[in-house]
């Protein structure tokens, strides 16, 4: 779970939203912070915080927080 | 401050990125710069932009037009405005290969990494305050106490000029002083050691020493621009301290300060206000809070606030962060409407002690008996200047015949320093949560 809140509260303070709106089941357009061009924003600020990589191809499947966290090989939806 | 951003590719990621630093106009879509600057849409005079900033970048794009057209245009049609064209082929070709993101071009049109979005974004806001220099290959060619020096004559007027605008210089250099003391007697040398208002000529890293400056000046990281020949150097300092801004070599250096139209008297003394900060750092050791302010001889004008102050009070609702209760930005003339305002009024304060004048260096505006802007500047904090300021605004409130005033505390991310002002000043708390505090206080 600390992993999994780590990771929320990341995603929150890139949103700048409160972590508690945010779980692994919000999904990509689903709160306004989240658009297009804040996508593009999370996969590089993910990608750079935990050194993982996100395929050209696979950037637009990343559609939940859920999705995201599961790269890191640490469960998730 | 008001950023406008007209580029050749989409600047959406950059505009989220500087938010919170700067209020930022773009186009909607990309690559319409030359249209936009031949043809000024109406929002875009309507956001009256400070700073305009043309990004070109050629790694996966063309650049069809000659930016000088449209820099051109957009100074005639923003004669207050700074316009700026960044050199991004130098900046990348010093950050190397991770300056850009092939997938983010492909998928939006965007070419830059995260490392190049942070690089760009430092680069525009915040406003720099202080340039840190290094001496050897900087302000002279070859090396002090090795052998004859030449003045770079051009560098250390351009320096000079921006040090008269009021830029704070710190001495970032690995000498030894006699060498630099000997470098300086040069002819056609237009800057001395006196002009830095922090010297540090020794053999430290210099992260460590621009971390100490930054602590001697009162000032944080996000306000230097670091300037050094040496490719080392600079990469040492961009590792260990990201937030300082480190601009290839040799570095244009109009960009990331207050461009000359926009600045005020203020600026002209705050230099030497630094250098006179130094010296009342030592006169400090040793001595009691209460003794040392009594000795500095501080002396204050709290007045309503004149004409002439607008552009200063304008100017301080935009660069105050720390020492802002409400954080309401102001444009000179939304500040020059103050004076004589009706249903409220605004005070300012200019100080100075025994080593120097400190300007106005702080503003309080009442509207309806509210407190609606707490101001001052990070230069005149830890002296209780702010006790005589409230004690005037108490007074000009009742001669109003205001009975209560109210005063509110609204979060920002750099405000935690004032986040107890008023209950300092024996307001009382009538409401919190965890973005503001509210409070009043019973005129007797």
């Amino acid at each position: 779970m600390d992993a999994e809140r780590e990771f929320l509260d990341f995603a929150a303070a890139l949103f700048g939203v409160d972590a508690a709106a945010v779980s692994l089941a919000t999904a990509y357009g689903s709160i306004p912070e989240w658009d297009s061009v804040m996508q593009l924003r999370l996969v590089m600020e993910f990608e750079a915080r935990y050194g993982v990589a996100v395929a050209l191809e696979e950037v637009a499947e990343m559609t939940t927080l859920g999705k995201f966290f599961a790269k890191l090989g640490k469960g998730g939806t | 401050m008001k950023v406008a951003i007209l580029s050749n590719v989409t600047t959406s990621v950059l505009a989220g990125m500087l938010r919170g630093e700067a209020e930022v106009w773009s186009p909607p879509g990309h690559g319409a710069w030359m249209e936009t600057a031949l043809s000024v849409p109406d929002d875009l005079v309507a956001f009256s932009p400070e700073r305009i900033y043309i990004l070109l970048d050629r790694r996966f794009a063309a650049v069809s037009a000659d930016p000088a057209e449209a820099v051109a245009a957009l100074a005639r049609r923003f004669p207050g405005a700074a316009v700026i064209v960044p050199d991004l082929a130098a900046m990348a070709a010093e950050i190397g290969d991770g300056f850009y993101d092939e997938r983010m071009w492909k998928l939006a049109r965007m070419p830059w990494s995260l490392v190049g979005l942070r690089e760009i974004a430092k680069s525009i806001a915040p406003l720099k305050k202080v340039l840190a220099l290094d001496f050897d290959g900087v302000l002279w060619h070859g090396a002090a106490g090795e052998g004859e020096v030449e003045t770079c004559v051009g560098f250390q007027r351009e320096v000079a000029a921006l040090a008269r605008r009021g830029v704070v210089l710190a001495a970032l250099s690995k000498n030894n002083i006699a060498d630099v003391e000997a470098a300086f007697e040069k002819s056609g040398s237009t800057l001395s050691l006196e002009d830095f208002a922090a010297v540090r000529v020794d053999w430290q890293p210099k992260p460590e020493n621009l971390v100490a400056v930054a602590e001697e000046l009162n000032l944080g990281l996000d306000s230097f621009v670091f300037v050094d020949d040496s490719p080392a150097e600079r990469a040492e300092m961009r590792a260990r301290l990201p937030g300082v801004c480190v601009p290839p070599f040799p570095p244009r250096l109009d960009g990331y300060f207050p461009s000359a139209e926009t600045a005020t008297p203020e600026d002209a003394v705050r230099a030497a206000g630094y250098r006179a900060e130094s010296e009342r750092r030592r006169f400090a050791a040793g001595r009691s809070l209460d003794d040392y302010l009594e000795s500095l001889e501080i002396h204050t004008d709290i007045h309503l606030v004149r004409a002439d102050e607008a552009a200063r009070v304008a100017q301080l609702s935009q660069r105050a962060n720390q020492f802002n209760v409400c954080t309401n930005r102001y444009s000179e003339s939304e500040a020059a409407a103050f004076v004589g305002e009706e249903g409220g009024f605004t005070a300012t304060m200019s100080a100075g002690d025994r080593f120097g004048e400190l300007g106005l260096v702080a503003f309080v505006r009442v509207r309806g008996g509210e407190i609606v802007d707490w101001v001052m500047s990070c230069r005149a904090m830890n002296r209780r200047l702010e006790f005589a300021l409230e004690e005037f605004v108490e007074a000009e409130a009742k001669r109003r015949g205001i009975r209560r005033l109210v005063a509110a505390w609204r979060c920002t991310a750099r405000n935690e320093p004032v986040r107890e002002l008023f209950d300092r000043f024996g307001f009382t708390l009538v409401s919190e949560n965890r973005d503001e505090r509210r409070y009043e206080r019973i005129l007797g």
